[in-house]
């Protein structure tokens, strides 16, 4: 590999190893814990 | 390497790469979509392929990016390395078949276009948990799909290697839009901590496999500039037979190889896919390199006949033992007389 692609190589991973762990825990964080959309509504009725 | 292009240059050890990369796919689909059946038995089958197709096009995007940098720290992973493009080819039609399962099966039923359906049906932009997060996969497999068409070695000649190896580093483009994809998507619905903990492991691996490969990268990096004299690079004895030490000289690195009582050096850069020519060896009097198998010949660079390709060369000489480097590399492929052990 030359030397502009190693440095090229080296400064992408340096980003990506702190950009998408931050991006996989903030939708962690976001992700919702499984209550409905529509907890009003009574899917038994609608069924 | 050969004269003429041809689909794929098949020898027996890729036909056993690809046979164990479509046996190993179709015992995945196989064993995800059977306990698919027994764990979630109320699951359409539709659901089951895109789920099996989905985590097996990430699994393999994981060790497709793994082996670049398992090559560099330990030279037994090059077998992995000789048809990584096939594993590439392999992973983008799983990719694929994922897509246009889902498109079907989710924008395919309506009265809409369902690719105009893909990019318009949601616009939550502002939003995490309401991301439209097929955009971004359907970004990835386009950039896939680029790299895939182009894999072929037509393409690297007809393109430059310049700019078919800044479309295949998009590669990392596409990773980063597949995380995306998968956190804001599946990890948002699945409630287990399997999958955040199957990708969280599979993205600290990758990434910490790229940063250390690079840092030892880097180190081998920090020389001083050379001056105009010949440059000591190393003792004879530091070089194996029929083999090299890498030197970085000013910006690029040099393999210096010894056969014989003759010492050459040239370019550690192969001029097909810039693989490490210093970690290969002389096989039948030609440097040899240790990803594809592309020759030189160590007194020029210049690939035997009726092969064409040229990488540059550089004068040596021997004083009291140790090796001396000209730092000032020759045009590719131009004959140097080696220097000669005593």
């Amino acid at each position: 590999m030359t030397r502009p692609l190693r440095r090229a190589h080296f400064w992408v991973w340096i980003a990506l190893a702190i950009a998408l762990p931050a991006l996989l825990l903030a939708s962690l964080a976001v992700r919702r814990t499984g209550s409905l959309l529509n907890p009003g509504m009574d899917w038994k009725k609608s069924k | 390497m050969s004269v003429h292009y041809q689909a794929v240059s098949w020898n027996p050890a890729k036909r056993t790469y690809d046979l164990v990369i479509a046996a190993g796919i179709a015992a995945y689909l196989l064993m995800f979509i059977l306990l698919g059946i027994i764990v979630h038995p109320n699951a359409t089958a539709e659901t089951l392929i895109i789920r099996a197709l989905g985590t097996l096009a990430l699994l393999l995007i994981h060790v497709i990016l793994s082996i670049g940098p398992l090559c560099r720290l330990d030279s037994r992973f090059l077998p992995l390395l000789y048809n990584r493009r096939h594993l590439g080819v392999a992973m983008f039609l799983v990719a694929a078949v994922h897509g246009v399962f889902s498109l079907i099966q989710f924008h395919g039923f309506g009265d809409v276009n369902p690719l105009v359906s893909l990019l318009t049906s949601n616009t939550r932009f502002s939003s995490l948990a309401d991301f439209p997060f097929q955009l971004p996969g359907f970004l990835a497999l386009i950039i896939l799909f680029l790299m895939a068409a182009t894999s072929h070695d037509f393409w690297l000649n007809t393109l430059t290697p310049r700019i078919w190896k800044s479309l295949h580093m998009m590669v990392y483009l596409a990773y980063a839009l597949l995380i995306a994809h998968v956190s804001l998507g599946a990890l948002q619905s699945e409630t287990s901590p399997v999958l955040a903990g199957v990708l969280a492991a599979g993205l600290v691996s990758v990434t910490s496999l790229h940063v250390a490969a690079a840092v030892r990268e880097r180190k081998l990096d920090v020389l001083p500039l050379p001056g105009a004299d010949f440059m000591e690079v190393c003792d004879i004895a530091a070089i194996p037979e029929n083999r090299a030490k890498v030197v970085t000289i000013g910006l690029e690195r040099v393999a210096v190889f010894r056969y014989g009582d003759k010492i050459s050096a040239i370019s550690n850069v192969c001029a097909h896919q810039n693989g490490p020519l210093g970690e290969g060896k002389i096989i039948d009097g030609c440097v040899t390199c240790p990803w594809h198998g592309y020759q030189y010949l160590p007194e020029s660079g210049a690939s035997p006949p009726p092969f064409t390709e040229k990488v540059p060369s550089y004068r040596t000489r021997i004083v009291d033992g140790k090796v001396f480097v000209d730092p000032c590399a020759l045009a590719p492929g131009t004959p140097v007389e080696p220097a000669r052990i005593v």
